[in-house]
């Protein structure tokens, strides 16, 4: 059991690091597969993380961006669990991704373990502009930013600021339908 | 109808941020006076120097700023020697971070040796008039009070021996000279500000 969910994450991890599929694996964004993994943090640039988006198997795809020190990304954090809970059978893939410093890698997985994170998640590496770049070039690189992808990769909408359970569910909402009005 | 809901998602995605100041704008709100931490008023009137005026949204809490703070303080002092008058703003508001009120901003000043006026923000007031989302952020008009530079500091907040690009610094040598900088605009992780509520 801990030699295959070992071997998961490490797949998961060399998926992330060398930045593409091999032809016929699942992307990793799917809700069903990473509810089945354990806690990690794997390193991750923009350009690796927006190609992985692009390729999600996911519905809709919501990227949160937070890190240790922010106190509206903690605040956050419980909402987002709920929402991963509860839009995640929909289709829709939660990632979180820490700005933190790669010193702070330590605090990091505390912090997720407290808030009680039991998934694969992701830390920036790499130069702040190209990841922001990557993900919106509008972006300020402010924390906590949250990013709503349609399957594809198309951003529908993002926003910098922490919100409820409620400003995230919407947006989710509106995102779903537009995917069931396109069938 | 929904393919309407759709063309109106994609309209306003990305329409969730406040404007930012333009390049080639002048600085707003130029006369709007603050309280400076440690005593005294001053304003962005106030600084604006021969060369040209650098105004720096900062605050306390944030990490990027207090790593980049030993920085900030050697930069503002080339652009005051160069003649670029210099002014920090704290537009956070403490009730929502208490490290950021004035005891903190005296702290930092202590111990990063900032020579420029901290000035308190009250309202964010300034910050809402700019445009500015986080910190911290630098804002660089030149002599004819145009803006010139906006974005971060340099290309590492961690570790100041790794920078390769000193954005903010090559930016204020091109206005000491007369020049335009290159790039214009630069990003990086920050703190979103903790504004006063309207």
């Amino acid at each position: 059991m801990y030699r295959g969910t070992y071997a998961r994450g490490l797949a998961l991890a060399l998926l992330l690091i060398g930045g593409c599929t091999a032809p016929g694996d699942k992307p990793w964004i799917r809700y069903d597969a990473i509810e089945k993994e354990t806690l990690s943090l794997s390193a991750v640039s923009g350009p690796q993380l927006r190609r992985q988006i692009d390729e999600a198997e996911a519905e809709v795809v919501l990227l949160n961006v937070w890190a240790t020190w922010c106190v509206t990304c903690r605040e956050e954090f419980p909402d987002l669990l709920r929402i991963r809970k509860e839009f995640g059978p929909r289709g829709v893939a939660v990632i979180f991704v820490s700005g933190d410093f790669a010193s702070e890698r330590p605090a990091v997985l505390a912090m997720l373990r407290e808030l009680g994170v039991s998934f694969p998640t992701y830390i920036k590496e790499g130069a702040d502009m190209a990841f922001i770049d990557a993900l919106e070039p509008e972006w300020s690189g402010a924390l906590p930013a949250s990013f709503v992808f349609a399957r594809g990769g198309r951003l529908l909408d993002w926003w910098e600021g922490a919100r409820t359970y409620e400003g995230f569910a919407g947006p989710l909402e509106e995102a779903l339908a537009l995917r069931e009005g396109a069938r | 109808m929904k393919a309407l809901v759709g063309v109106l998602l994609l309209l306003l995605a990305g329409a969730s941020s406040s404007p930012a100041l333009e390049l080639g704008e002048a600085p707003p709100l130029p006369q709007h006076r603050m309280a400076v931490a440690g005593g005294g008023e001053s304003s962005v009137a106030e600084v604006i120097g021969d060369r040209g005026t650098l105004v720096l949204f900062l605050c306390v809490h944030c990490p990027w700023v207090q790593k980049w703070s030993d920085r900030i303080a050697e930069i503002a002092q080339v652009a005051e020697q160069s003649g670029i008058g210099v002014l920090g703003v704290n537009s956070n508001d403490p009730g929502r971070v208490k490290q950021d009120g004035v005891e903190g901003m005296l702290r930092q000043i202590e111990q990063h040796r900032f020579q420029f006026p901290y000035a308190v923000d009250l309202g964010s007031q300034l910050a809402r008039a700019y445009g500015a989302q986080r910190t911290p952020e630098a804002y660089l008009f030149d002599a004819s009070k145009k803006l010139v530079y906006r974005g971060t500091i340099d290309d590492n907040a961690y570790s100041a021996g790794s920078v390769r690009q000193r954005f903010l610094l090559d930016a204020v040598r091109a206005v000491a000279a007369g020049e335009t900088p290159d790039p214009q605009q630069t990003k990086a992780l920050g703190c979103t500000m903790k504004m006063y509520d309207d």
